[in-house]
């Protein structure tokens, strides 16, 4: 059976008949780093899925392993570069163009839906009673025992990271202890600067407008006022998305919101003291800006347990109810007292006082 | 790297009469809460469990439960505000 496939390709290269399983490439082009770029930043979202079904690297026979995998972009590009010499079978399941882990908790990734995609390829024709690996995290949302009765397949449930891959399948699906961990170490949390920055992208925009309205009216001090305020600002903001998740576990506090609280002050005293000989005549407003800078850089740290891999429901549930009024009064709070101010300057200004 | 968050791992519980020590848990933990001890497993890093609810799903014995949830703070204020309980996250790098 096998042989029918690899005859099928060699005497046509570019056949168009539907192949019972396509190839799958493990060298990764130009154009598949640039497109994961991308995506880091959030562009190109609407088109990052595969074709989901039946593919293959090497030349897999009867025997071996079905990899079984999301139709999620990055996700088969992490698993197809770590195939290169390897002969496997790979079996793509429809989740929307969701990684793995959130799809097993959406229920997208599950046995019923492995089972259907299995059933509507040719597997149980070129591959009868090959293996099912399963990537680790998907077992959240895939009962390892009903996708065996659903299949008659033997179901394992591989490592965590595509890059173990080729380990695992050589030791004969032999875990360690390492890769069934889930890392959230420096490189797992910078990778998700830059979609947040995308995501605030019209957040920074409008910090630099409230700056320049806070600073009129136009006057000898407008340029400083304007300056001073969006450098202290946006740099909230800065310090929320890029140095929070940097520094987490640096940082002291349980809840993510107290976490990026402390960041906020630390921040803001660093400002104080590079910026003390500007801000004599700015006290007042640089005091409501910080609790309105304060509220919107912890909302923004409290929304990074979404992206965190380690932490409960029950947990972010109430962090969430201790310290969305915290955030709201502060915000409210700093937004009011900054509009008066910006209203008694302009009524200074206007000579009315 | 060891991390740990308020009300981890509150819900998992083994029954130690059910389980019968096949390992299941231990393969599917991402965080290594679970050891096997004298054929059964026990719950040994139970700060670090998010309640995914991998073991509990894996278990043939049917020994863990676990109320199992996304620890997302944008889905659970969608779900105060009375839309779906999802982050509706379009980017899968920042989701659940």
């Amino acid at each position: 059976m096998l042989q029918q496939v690899k005859a099928h390709r060699s005497a046509a290269p570019f056949m168009q008949r539907k192949p019972s399983a396509r190839k799958v490439e493990t060298r990764l082009r130009v154009s598949d780093h640039l497109g994961a770029l991308a995506l880091r930043f959030g562009i190109g979202r609407n088109n990052a899925t595969i074709q989901p079904g039946l593919y293959y690297t090497g030349n897999p026979g009867a025997g071996s392993p079905v990899l079984v995998t999301a139709n999620y972009r990055l996700t088969v590009d992490a698993l197809r570069r770590e195939l290169t010499g390897i002969s496997t079978w790979v079996l793509i399941i429809d989740t929307g163009g969701i990684n793995i882990w959130c799809a097993a908790g959406k229920g997208t990734f599950s046995a019923q839906n492995i089972a259907n995609t299995l059933n509507r390829s040719d597997l149980d024709r070129l591959a009868p009673s090959a293996p099912l690996v399963l990537p680790q995290l998907s077992a959240s949302g895939v009962d390892a025992n009903e996708l065996a009765s659903l299949t008659g397949r033997r179901i394992l449930f591989g490592p965590v990271y595509a890059r173990d891959i080729p380990r695992f399948l050589e030791s004969g699906f032999k875990k360690d202890t390492a890769m069934r961990a889930v890392r959230f170490a420096t490189p797992e949390r910078a990778v998700l600067v830059p979609v947040e920055l995308m995501h605030t992208a019209k957040l920074q925009f409008a910090t630099l407008l409230l700056s320049v309205i806070l600073a009129l009216p136009v006057n000898t001090v407008f340029f400083m006022r304007g300056l001073l305020y969006a450098a202290y600002l946006e740099g909230s903001l800065l310090v929320a998305i890029v140095l929070f998740p940097l520094l987490l576990p640096l940082l002291p506090g349980r809840f993510f919101s107290v976490k990026g609280t402390v960041l906020h002050v630390i921040w803001s005293a660093f400002f104080v003291f590079f910026a003390r000989q500007h801000l004599p005549g700015f006290e007042f407003m640089f005091a409501s800006l910080f609790f309105l800078a304060g509220g919107c850089a912890t909302y923004l740290t409290m929304n990074f347990t979404g992206s965190s891999t380690f932490t409960s429901q029950r947990g972010v549930e109430r962090e969430v109810r201790k310290s969305i009024p915290v955030i709201l009064i502060s915000s409210v709070a700093g937004m009011l007292a900054s509009a008066t101010l910006l209203v008694r300057n302009l009524i200074v200004a206007g000579g009315i006082l | 790297m060891n991390y740990t968050y308020p009300e981890n791992g509150a819900s998992l519980v083994i029954d130690a009469a059910k389980c019968t020590g096949c390992g299941q848990c231990v393969n599917v933990c991402p965080h290594a809460v679970f050891e096997i001890t004298n054929r059964i497993a026990h719950i040994v890093r139970r700060g670090s469990c998010m309640e995914c609810g991998a073991c509990a799903l894996n278990c043939s014995a049917g020994a863990i439960t676990v109320s199992r949830g996304v620890g997302c703070a944008a889905a659970i204020l969608n779900r105060y505000r009375g839309k779906t309980g999802e982050c509706n996250c379009d980017s899968t790098l920042n989701c659940c």
